[in-house]
Protein backbone atom coordinates (compact mmCIF):
# COMPACT_ATOMS: atom_id res chain seq x y z
CA UNK A 1 0.00 0.00 0.00
CA UNK A 2 2.67 2.57 1.24
CA UNK A 3 6.38 2.19 0.76
CA UNK A 4 8.86 4.53 2.44
CA UNK A 5 12.62 3.48 1.03
CA UNK A 6 15.72 4.77 2.63
CA UNK A 7 14.11 8.54 2.59
CA UNK A 8 16.13 11.59 3.65
CA UNK A 9 14.64 14.51 4.74
CA UNK A 10 15.49 18.39 5.29
CA UNK A 11 13.78 20.71 6.91
CA UNK A 12 14.44 24.29 6.57
CA UNK A 13 18.61 23.95 6.45
CA UNK A 14 18.82 21.37 8.96
CA UNK A 15 18.26 17.46 8.04
CA UNK A 16 15.63 15.49 9.84
CA UNK A 17 15.08 12.15 8.91
CA UNK A 18 18.38 10.19 7.67
CA UNK A 19 17.20 7.27 6.25
CA UNK A 20 13.62 6.18 6.98
CA UNK A 21 12.25 3.36 5.33
CA UNK A 22 8.67 1.89 6.63
CA UNK A 23 6.18 0.01 5.01
CA UNK A 24 1.81 0.01 5.80
CA UNK A 25 0.07 -3.04 3.90
CA UNK A 26 -3.86 -3.05 3.32
CA UNK A 27 -5.74 -3.08 6.15
CA UNK A 28 -3.12 -2.38 8.78
CA UNK A 29 -2.60 0.11 11.60
CA UNK A 30 0.47 1.12 11.92
CA UNK A 31 2.28 3.42 14.49
CA UNK A 32 5.23 5.36 14.61
CA UNK A 33 6.45 6.35 18.27
CA UNK A 34 9.29 8.56 19.52
CA UNK A 35 10.37 11.08 21.74
CA UNK A 36 9.63 15.06 20.52
CA UNK A 37 11.68 16.29 17.67
CA UNK A 38 13.07 12.64 16.08
CA UNK A 39 10.87 13.88 12.73
CA UNK A 40 7.95 11.71 13.20
CA UNK A 41 5.61 14.75 11.75
CA UNK A 42 8.78 15.52 9.01
CA UNK A 43 7.63 11.81 7.93
CA UNK A 44 3.92 12.05 7.75
CA UNK A 45 4.78 15.33 5.93
CA UNK A 46 7.39 13.95 3.45
CA UNK A 47 4.67 11.25 2.84
CA UNK A 48 1.59 13.69 2.15
CA UNK A 49 4.37 15.72 -0.28
CA UNK A 50 4.51 19.29 1.95
CA UNK A 51 8.52 18.27 2.67
CA UNK A 52 9.43 16.37 0.11
CA UNK A 53 12.18 14.09 0.27
CA UNK A 54 15.17 15.30 -0.87
CA UNK A 55 16.65 11.21 -1.74
CA UNK A 56 15.18 7.87 -1.55
CA UNK A 57 11.86 6.69 -2.79
CA UNK A 58 7.87 6.79 -1.61
CA UNK A 59 5.63 4.66 -3.62
CA UNK A 60 1.85 4.42 -2.85
CA UNK A 61 -0.49 1.86 -4.68
CA UNK A 62 2.69 1.07 -6.72
CA UNK A 63 3.44 4.80 -7.84
CA UNK A 64 5.90 6.54 -7.32
CA UNK A 65 5.32 9.91 -5.15
CA UNK A 66 8.22 10.83 -3.73
CA UNK A 67 8.13 14.24 -5.99
CA UNK A 68 4.17 14.63 -6.81
CA UNK A 69 2.63 17.87 -5.33
CA UNK A 70 0.81 17.49 -2.12
CA UNK A 71 -2.59 18.25 -3.70
CA UNK A 72 -2.19 15.08 -5.99
CA UNK A 73 -0.83 12.59 -3.76
CA UNK A 74 -3.53 13.65 -1.66
CA UNK A 75 -6.18 12.83 -4.88
CA UNK A 76 -4.05 9.23 -5.26
CA UNK A 77 -5.97 8.53 -2.10
CA UNK A 78 -3.94 9.41 1.09
CA UNK A 79 -5.95 11.49 3.71
CA UNK A 80 -3.69 13.90 6.50
CA UNK A 81 -5.06 14.67 9.81
CA UNK A 82 -2.36 17.15 10.32
CA UNK A 83 -0.59 17.67 13.97
CA UNK A 84 -2.79 20.78 15.86
CA UNK A 85 -5.71 19.33 13.76
CA UNK A 86 -5.74 22.91 11.87
CA UNK A 87 -9.29 23.38 10.82
CA UNK A 88 -9.85 26.54 8.58
CA UNK A 89 -11.59 29.40 11.16
CA UNK A 90 -12.95 30.70 7.71
CA UNK A 91 -14.70 27.79 6.83
CA UNK A 92 -18.07 26.00 8.35
CA UNK A 93 -18.03 22.20 9.52
CA UNK A 94 -20.43 21.65 7.10
CA UNK A 95 -17.93 23.77 4.09
CA UNK A 96 -15.10 21.93 5.59
CA UNK A 97 -16.60 18.25 4.38
CA UNK A 98 -17.93 20.19 1.22
CA UNK A 99 -14.20 21.17 -0.24
CA UNK A 100 -12.28 18.03 0.08
CA UNK A 101 -15.50 15.65 -0.60
CA UNK A 102 -14.73 12.86 -3.09
CA UNK A 103 -17.29 10.01 -3.68
CA UNK A 104 -16.40 7.17 -5.76
CA UNK A 105 -18.50 4.81 -6.83
CA UNK A 106 -19.24 2.47 -3.43
CA UNK A 107 -17.36 4.63 -1.50
CA UNK A 108 -18.05 3.95 2.23
CA UNK A 109 -17.46 8.15 3.39
CA UNK A 110 -20.50 10.18 2.78
CA UNK A 111 -21.36 13.46 4.47
CA UNK A 112 -24.21 11.28 5.94
CA UNK A 113 -21.90 8.55 7.32
CA UNK A 114 -19.67 11.13 8.86
CA UNK A 115 -22.56 12.99 11.09
CA UNK A 116 -23.70 9.07 12.21
CA UNK A 117 -20.36 8.92 13.17
CA UNK A 118 -20.01 12.29 14.75
CA UNK A 119 -23.51 13.58 15.33
CA UNK A 120 -21.78 16.42 17.86
CA UNK A 121 -20.59 17.69 13.98
CA UNK A 122 -24.07 17.51 12.95
CA UNK A 123 -25.28 19.80 15.31
CA UNK A 124 -22.67 22.47 14.76
CA UNK A 125 -22.52 22.43 10.81
CA UNK A 126 -22.89 25.97 10.13
CA UNK A 127 -20.26 26.98 13.08
CA UNK A 128 -16.71 28.01 11.89
CA UNK A 129 -14.05 25.23 12.72
CA UNK A 130 -12.06 27.72 15.31
CA UNK A 131 -15.67 27.77 17.59
CA UNK A 132 -15.54 24.00 18.28
CA UNK A 133 -13.78 22.16 21.14
CA UNK A 134 -9.91 20.58 20.62
CA UNK A 135 -12.51 17.42 20.83
CA UNK A 136 -14.87 18.19 18.29
CA UNK A 137 -12.15 19.70 15.70
CA UNK A 138 -9.96 16.39 15.87
CA UNK A 139 -13.42 14.50 14.71
CA UNK A 140 -13.77 17.35 12.14
CA UNK A 141 -10.19 16.93 10.85
CA UNK A 142 -11.43 13.46 10.69
CA UNK A 143 -14.34 13.97 8.95
CA UNK A 144 -12.92 16.19 6.37
CA UNK A 145 -10.02 13.73 5.66
CA UNK A 146 -12.32 11.12 5.24
CA UNK A 147 -14.97 12.02 3.07
CA UNK A 148 -12.28 12.38 0.16
CA UNK A 149 -12.54 8.52 0.86
CA UNK A 150 -8.75 7.94 1.37
CA UNK A 151 -7.31 4.52 0.68
CA UNK A 152 -4.74 5.45 3.76
CA UNK A 153 -5.19 7.80 6.41
CA UNK A 154 -2.45 9.42 8.35
CA UNK A 155 -2.94 10.77 11.93
CA UNK A 156 -0.59 13.00 13.19
CA UNK A 157 -0.58 13.00 17.06
CA UNK A 158 -4.39 12.65 16.99
CA UNK A 159 -5.21 12.56 20.57
CA UNK A 160 -2.64 15.24 21.68
CA UNK A 161 -4.74 17.55 24.27
CA UNK A 162 -7.86 15.67 24.18
CA UNK A 163 -9.94 14.71 27.12
CA UNK A 164 -9.88 10.66 28.18
CA UNK A 165 -13.36 10.67 26.70
CA UNK A 166 -12.50 12.05 23.44
CA UNK A 167 -9.65 9.76 23.20
CA UNK A 168 -12.05 7.33 23.83
CA UNK A 169 -13.67 8.49 20.91
CA UNK A 170 -11.24 8.85 18.78
CA UNK A 171 -10.15 5.05 19.33
CA UNK A 172 -13.63 3.99 18.38
CA UNK A 173 -13.14 5.60 14.92
CA UNK A 174 -9.67 3.87 14.27
CA UNK A 175 -11.59 0.52 15.20
CA UNK A 176 -14.16 1.55 12.25
CA UNK A 177 -11.49 2.38 10.54
CA UNK A 178 -9.83 -0.87 10.54
CA UNK A 179 -13.26 -2.57 10.09
CA UNK A 180 -13.67 -0.53 6.80
CA UNK A 181 -10.42 -2.04 6.21
CA UNK A 182 -8.88 1.59 5.51
CA UNK A 183 -5.00 1.72 6.24
CA UNK A 184 -3.68 4.00 9.08
CA UNK A 185 -0.64 5.76 9.83
CA UNK A 186 -0.81 6.62 13.07
CA UNK A 187 2.30 9.07 14.68
CA UNK A 188 1.32 9.06 18.51
CA UNK A 189 2.61 9.94 21.68
CA UNK A 190 0.17 7.93 24.09
CA UNK A 191 1.77 4.15 24.51
CA UNK A 192 -1.54 2.88 25.94
CA UNK A 193 -3.50 4.14 22.65
CA UNK A 194 -0.84 2.55 20.21
CA UNK A 195 -0.91 -0.71 22.24
CA UNK A 196 -4.34 -0.90 21.53
CA UNK A 197 -4.84 -0.36 18.07
CA UNK A 198 -1.90 -0.54 16.20
CA UNK A 199 -0.88 -3.71 14.64
CA UNK A 200 2.35 -2.93 14.02
CA UNK A 201 5.14 -0.21 15.56
CA UNK A 202 7.89 1.67 14.42
CA UNK A 203 10.24 3.48 17.00
CA UNK A 204 12.11 6.47 15.31
CA UNK A 205 14.77 8.13 17.44
CA UNK A 206 17.27 10.94 15.86
CA UNK A 207 15.75 10.95 12.22
CA UNK A 208 16.27 6.89 11.86
CA UNK A 209 13.85 3.97 12.49
CA UNK A 210 15.75 2.00 15.17
CA UNK A 211 12.88 -0.60 16.20
CA UNK A 212 10.56 -2.20 15.07
CA UNK A 213 8.44 -5.05 16.42
CA UNK A 214 4.75 -5.62 17.66
CA UNK A 215 3.03 -3.80 20.36
CA UNK A 216 2.61 -6.32 22.31
CA UNK A 217 6.31 -7.26 22.16
CA UNK A 218 6.61 -3.01 22.98
CA UNK A 219 4.53 -3.52 26.01
CA UNK A 220 6.94 -6.16 28.08
CA UNK A 221 10.38 -4.40 26.84
CA UNK A 222 11.33 -1.81 29.72
CA UNK A 223 14.72 -1.06 27.87
CA UNK A 224 13.40 0.02 24.69
CA UNK A 225 10.83 2.43 26.32
CA UNK A 226 13.04 3.72 28.63
CA UNK A 227 15.48 4.45 26.19
CA UNK A 228 12.91 5.64 23.32
CA UNK A 229 9.71 6.80 24.56
CA UNK A 230 10.93 7.76 27.83
CA UNK A 231 8.68 5.64 29.59
CA UNK B 1 -28.06 69.54 0.42
CA UNK B 2 -24.38 69.80 -1.12
CA UNK B 3 -23.40 67.02 1.40
CA UNK B 4 -25.38 64.85 -0.62
CA UNK B 5 -23.75 65.42 -3.11
CA UNK B 6 -20.21 65.11 -1.57
CA UNK B 7 -21.07 62.29 -0.01
CA UNK B 8 -21.93 60.67 -3.86
CA UNK B 9 -18.71 61.37 -4.67
CA UNK B 10 -17.06 60.07 -1.88
CA UNK B 11 -18.75 56.81 -2.63
CA UNK B 12 -18.25 56.44 -6.15
CA UNK B 13 -14.55 57.05 -5.53
CA UNK B 14 -14.86 54.56 -2.88
CA UNK B 15 -16.19 51.64 -5.42
CA UNK B 16 -13.25 52.51 -8.04
CA UNK B 17 -11.03 51.88 -4.83
CA UNK B 18 -12.92 48.76 -4.04
CA UNK B 19 -12.10 47.68 -7.59
CA UNK B 20 -9.00 47.89 -7.42
CA UNK B 21 -8.40 46.79 -3.90
CA UNK B 22 -10.53 43.37 -3.92
CA UNK B 23 -7.97 41.67 -6.50
CA UNK B 24 -4.71 43.23 -4.03
CA UNK B 25 -6.30 42.03 -0.71
CA UNK B 26 -7.25 38.37 -2.26
CA UNK B 27 -3.41 38.00 -3.70
CA UNK B 28 -2.30 38.55 -0.90
CA UNK B 29 -4.10 37.06 1.35
CA UNK B 30 -3.97 33.75 -0.78
CA UNK B 31 -0.28 34.24 -2.30
CA UNK B 32 1.57 36.16 0.22
CA UNK B 33 2.32 38.41 -3.23
CA UNK B 34 3.00 42.19 -2.81
CA UNK B 35 1.97 42.89 -6.46
CA UNK B 36 3.17 46.12 -7.10
CA UNK B 37 1.67 45.67 -10.59
CA UNK B 38 -2.21 46.36 -9.64
CA UNK B 39 -1.98 49.76 -10.41
CA UNK B 40 -0.34 48.97 -14.08
CA UNK B 41 -3.18 46.44 -14.64
CA UNK B 42 -5.88 49.77 -14.17
CA UNK B 43 -3.77 51.79 -16.24
CA UNK B 44 -3.34 49.07 -18.89
CA UNK B 45 -7.52 48.33 -18.52
CA UNK B 46 -8.13 52.18 -18.96
CA UNK B 47 -5.93 52.48 -22.20
CA UNK B 48 -7.18 49.42 -23.53
CA UNK B 49 -10.66 50.73 -23.00
CA UNK B 50 -10.07 54.00 -24.51
CA UNK B 51 -8.36 51.83 -27.72
CA UNK B 52 -11.74 49.93 -27.83
CA UNK B 53 -14.40 53.09 -27.71
CA UNK B 54 -12.02 54.87 -29.84
CA UNK B 55 -12.21 52.18 -32.83
CA UNK B 56 -15.98 50.77 -32.05
CA UNK B 57 -17.27 53.78 -29.72
CA UNK B 58 -18.74 50.74 -27.78
CA UNK B 59 -18.13 51.52 -24.04
CA UNK B 60 -19.85 48.69 -23.18
CA UNK B 61 -17.36 46.65 -25.22
CA UNK B 62 -14.21 48.33 -23.47
CA UNK B 63 -15.74 46.99 -20.36
CA UNK B 64 -15.91 43.16 -21.40
CA UNK B 65 -12.36 43.48 -23.69
CA UNK B 66 -9.78 45.35 -21.43
CA UNK B 67 -10.71 43.58 -18.26
CA UNK B 68 -10.38 40.28 -19.92
CA UNK B 69 -6.98 41.04 -21.57
CA UNK B 70 -5.49 42.36 -18.55
CA UNK B 71 -6.59 39.36 -16.87
CA UNK B 72 -4.43 37.44 -19.42
CA UNK B 73 -1.62 39.57 -18.63
CA UNK B 74 -2.02 38.72 -14.86
CA UNK B 75 -2.37 35.15 -15.83
CA UNK B 76 0.65 35.46 -17.95
CA UNK B 77 2.88 36.82 -14.81
CA UNK B 78 1.41 34.33 -12.55
CA UNK B 79 1.94 31.56 -14.36
CA UNK B 80 5.56 31.79 -16.03
CA UNK B 81 6.96 34.64 -13.60
CA UNK B 82 6.16 34.52 -9.87
CA UNK B 83 5.06 31.12 -9.61
CA UNK B 84 8.93 30.43 -9.92
CA UNK B 85 9.29 32.56 -6.73
CA UNK B 86 6.63 30.96 -4.49
CA UNK B 87 6.54 32.41 -1.04
CA UNK B 88 9.90 33.99 -1.69
CA UNK B 89 8.39 37.73 -1.01
CA UNK B 90 11.76 39.58 -2.05
CA UNK B 91 12.49 38.20 -5.42
CA UNK B 92 8.40 38.41 -6.09
CA UNK B 93 7.99 41.62 -4.89
CA UNK B 94 11.01 42.82 -7.16
CA UNK B 95 9.34 41.18 -9.87
CA UNK B 96 6.52 43.01 -9.72
CA UNK B 97 8.04 45.88 -9.48
CA UNK B 98 9.99 45.81 -12.43
CA UNK B 99 6.69 44.44 -14.54
CA UNK B 100 5.64 47.83 -13.10
CA UNK B 101 8.30 49.88 -14.95
CA UNK B 102 8.33 47.34 -18.10
CA UNK B 103 4.21 47.91 -18.37
CA UNK B 104 4.86 51.59 -17.63
CA UNK B 105 7.05 51.74 -20.66
CA UNK B 106 5.23 49.90 -23.14
CA UNK B 107 2.07 52.63 -22.28
CA UNK B 108 4.28 54.80 -22.90
CA UNK B 109 5.30 53.57 -26.25
CA UNK B 110 1.96 52.57 -27.39
CA UNK B 111 -0.31 55.16 -25.79
CA UNK B 112 2.33 58.37 -25.59
CA UNK B 113 2.04 60.68 -22.69
CA UNK B 114 -0.62 62.64 -22.61
CA UNK B 115 -3.46 62.08 -20.24
CA UNK B 116 -6.65 61.08 -21.39
CA UNK B 117 -10.10 60.93 -20.23
CA UNK B 118 -12.46 57.96 -21.54
CA UNK B 119 -15.67 59.22 -22.56
CA UNK B 120 -18.69 58.34 -21.22
CA UNK B 121 -21.01 56.32 -22.37
CA UNK B 122 -24.19 57.90 -24.10
CA UNK B 123 -26.31 56.29 -21.75
CA UNK B 124 -25.12 57.99 -19.18
CA UNK B 125 -23.50 61.25 -19.85
CA UNK B 126 -26.27 63.41 -18.47
CA UNK B 127 -27.36 64.07 -15.03
CA UNK B 128 -30.31 64.28 -12.50
CA UNK B 129 -31.49 66.76 -9.94
CA UNK B 130 -30.83 65.61 -6.29
CA UNK B 131 -32.05 68.11 -3.68
CA UNK B 132 -31.26 71.21 -6.09
CA UNK B 133 -28.45 70.14 -7.68
CA UNK B 134 -27.33 68.13 -10.50
CA UNK B 135 -25.68 65.25 -10.25
CA UNK B 136 -24.01 62.97 -12.93
CA UNK B 137 -25.90 59.50 -13.49
CA UNK B 138 -22.45 58.26 -14.49
CA UNK B 139 -20.99 58.72 -11.04
CA UNK B 140 -24.46 56.84 -9.80
CA UNK B 141 -23.68 53.82 -12.30
CA UNK B 142 -20.33 53.63 -10.94
CA UNK B 143 -22.01 52.98 -7.39
CA UNK B 144 -24.28 50.68 -8.82
CA UNK B 145 -21.50 48.85 -10.62
CA UNK B 146 -19.46 48.65 -7.01
CA UNK B 147 -22.22 47.29 -4.95
CA UNK B 148 -22.89 45.02 -7.84
CA UNK B 149 -19.64 43.33 -8.27
CA UNK B 150 -19.00 43.18 -4.49
CA UNK B 151 -22.12 41.68 -4.30
CA UNK B 152 -21.05 39.13 -6.37
CA UNK B 153 -17.96 38.40 -4.86
CA UNK B 154 -19.14 37.99 -1.43
CA UNK B 155 -22.07 35.15 -3.26
CA UNK B 156 -18.94 33.87 -4.77
CA UNK B 157 -16.59 33.73 -1.80
CA UNK B 158 -19.41 32.45 0.75
CA UNK B 159 -21.72 30.17 -1.40
CA UNK B 160 -19.35 28.45 -4.16
CA UNK B 161 -17.03 25.58 -3.28
CA UNK B 162 -14.63 27.45 -5.11
CA UNK B 163 -15.19 29.75 -2.42
CA UNK B 164 -14.60 27.97 0.20
CA UNK B 165 -11.61 26.00 -1.19
CA UNK B 166 -10.35 29.82 -1.71
CA UNK B 167 -10.62 30.79 2.47
CA UNK B 168 -9.42 27.39 3.41
CA UNK B 169 -6.62 28.43 1.22
CA UNK B 170 -6.28 32.28 2.71
CA UNK B 171 -6.24 30.23 5.73
CA UNK B 172 -4.02 27.62 5.94
CA UNK B 173 -2.64 27.19 2.34
CA UNK B 174 -0.63 24.37 3.43
CA UNK B 175 -3.22 22.05 5.13
CA UNK B 176 -5.56 23.16 2.28
CA UNK B 177 -3.32 20.96 -0.50
CA UNK B 178 -2.64 18.45 2.03
CA UNK B 179 -5.87 17.85 1.57
CA UNK B 180 -6.22 17.54 -2.41
CA UNK B 181 -7.35 20.91 -2.75
CA UNK B 182 -4.84 22.09 -5.68
CA UNK B 183 -3.95 25.58 -4.64
CA UNK B 184 -1.61 26.73 -7.51
CA UNK B 185 -4.96 26.63 -9.72
CA UNK B 186 -6.19 28.93 -7.18
CA UNK B 187 -3.81 31.62 -7.62
CA UNK B 188 -3.65 31.60 -11.08
CA UNK B 189 -7.84 31.88 -10.78
CA UNK B 190 -7.19 34.83 -7.96
CA UNK B 191 -4.96 36.51 -9.90
CA UNK B 192 -7.05 36.39 -13.07
CA UNK B 193 -9.67 37.90 -10.94
CA UNK B 194 -7.58 40.66 -9.56
CA UNK B 195 -6.37 41.87 -12.71
CA UNK B 196 -9.71 41.70 -14.25
CA UNK B 197 -11.19 43.97 -11.20
CA UNK B 198 -8.70 46.40 -10.97
CA UNK B 199 -9.06 46.39 -15.08
CA UNK B 200 -12.65 47.10 -14.95
CA UNK B 201 -12.02 49.80 -12.63
CA UNK B 202 -9.37 51.53 -15.03
CA UNK B 203 -12.39 51.59 -17.85
CA UNK B 204 -14.70 52.67 -15.19
CA UNK B 205 -12.36 55.06 -13.59
CA UNK B 206 -11.27 56.43 -16.89
CA UNK B 207 -13.93 59.33 -17.46
CA UNK B 208 -13.31 60.25 -13.78
CA UNK B 209 -9.95 59.53 -13.63
CA UNK B 210 -8.94 59.10 -16.56
CA UNK B 211 -5.07 57.54 -17.70
CA UNK B 212 -2.18 58.77 -18.07
CA UNK B 213 1.74 58.64 -17.22
CA UNK B 214 2.17 58.07 -12.89
CA UNK B 215 -1.51 57.31 -12.51
CA UNK B 216 -0.22 53.40 -12.11
CA UNK B 217 2.01 54.92 -9.56
CA UNK B 218 -0.65 56.83 -7.71
CA UNK B 219 -4.04 54.29 -8.27
CA UNK B 220 -1.61 51.63 -6.32
CA UNK B 221 -0.76 53.79 -3.51
CA UNK B 222 -4.31 54.66 -2.80
CA UNK B 223 -5.17 51.04 -3.50
CA UNK B 224 -2.56 49.81 -0.58
CA UNK B 225 -3.98 52.26 1.76
CA UNK B 226 -7.50 50.37 1.27
CA UNK B 227 -6.19 46.73 2.02
CA UNK B 228 -3.93 47.98 5.15
CA UNK B 229 -7.02 50.13 6.23
CA UNK B 230 -9.35 47.35 5.55
CA UNK B 231 -7.47 44.26 6.34
CA UNK B 232 -5.43 41.95 4.12
CA UNK B 233 -7.11 38.79 2.58
CA UNK B 234 -10.66 40.53 3.00
CA UNK B 235 -12.81 40.96 1.01
CA UNK B 236 -15.27 42.87 3.37
CA UNK B 237 -12.11 45.07 4.40
CA UNK B 238 -11.94 45.94 0.74
CA UNK B 239 -15.15 47.37 0.56
CA UNK B 240 -15.32 49.10 4.23
CA UNK B 241 -11.73 50.55 3.37
CA UNK B 242 -12.65 51.75 -0.48
CA UNK B 243 -15.94 53.92 0.78
CA UNK B 244 -14.07 55.14 4.07
CA UNK B 245 -10.76 56.25 2.03
CA UNK B 246 -13.13 57.34 -0.66
CA UNK B 247 -15.20 59.43 1.72
CA UNK B 248 -11.80 60.48 3.22
CA UNK B 249 -10.24 61.91 0.49
CA UNK B 250 -13.34 63.50 -0.65
CA UNK B 251 -14.28 65.55 2.46
CA UNK B 252 -10.35 65.71 3.06
CA UNK B 253 -10.13 67.79 -0.16
CA UNK B 254 -12.94 69.58 0.81
CA UNK B 255 -12.12 70.91 4.51
CA UNK B 256 -8.49 70.58 4.59
CA UNK B 257 -7.44 71.48 0.35
CA UNK B 258 -3.82 71.98 1.07
CA UNK B 259 -3.51 68.42 3.17
CA UNK B 260 -4.83 66.43 0.10
CA UNK B 261 -3.10 63.23 1.34
CA UNK B 262 -2.78 63.79 5.32
CA UNK B 263 -6.53 63.13 5.32
CA UNK B 264 -5.86 59.84 4.04
CA UNK B 265 -2.56 58.55 5.99
CA UNK B 266 -3.28 59.94 8.97
CA UNK B 267 -6.28 58.28 9.72
CA UNK B 268 -5.04 55.09 7.93
CA UNK B 269 -1.59 56.10 10.97
CA UNK B 270 -4.45 55.90 13.80
CA UNK B 271 -6.58 52.87 12.49
CA UNK B 272 -3.20 50.83 12.60
CA UNK B 273 -1.90 52.06 15.99
CA UNK B 274 -5.52 50.62 16.90
CA UNK B 275 -5.64 47.73 14.73
CA UNK B 276 -2.45 46.57 12.94
CA UNK B 277 -3.77 43.89 11.14
CA UNK B 278 -6.50 46.24 9.85
CA UNK B 279 -10.42 46.50 10.52
CA UNK B 280 -11.33 43.05 9.22
CA UNK B 281 -7.83 41.34 8.85
CA UNK B 282 -6.61 38.58 10.76
CA UNK B 283 -3.45 38.04 12.70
Amino acid sequence: MLVVEDIHVNYGPSQVLHGVTLEVNPGEVVAVMGRNGVGKSTLMRSIIGLTPARAGRIAFKGADVTKLPAHKIARLGIGYMPQGRRVFPSLTVREHMQVTAHARPGSPWTFERMLELFPNLGERLEQSGSKLSGGEQTMLAAGRALVANPDLLLMDEPTEGLSPLMVRELGKLVGVLKDTGTPVLLVEQQLAFVLKYADRVYILSKGQVVHHCKPSELADDHDIKARYLGV
Amino acid sequence: MIWIIHTLNGVSLGMLLFLLAAGLSLIYGLMKILNLTHGSYYLVGAYIGSTVIEKTGSFALALIVAPLAVALLGVAMERFFLRRFHLDELPQTLLTFGFLFIIADLCLWIWGGDAILLPKPALFSTSIAIGGNFYPTYRLLLIVVGFAVAGVLWWFQEHTRIGAMLRAGVDDAETARALGIDVSLLFTVVFAVGAFLAALGGVLGGPIIGASPGADFDVMLLAFVVVIVGGLGSLRGALVGGLLVGLLDNFGKIFFPEFALFTIFVPMAIILSFRPTGLFGRA
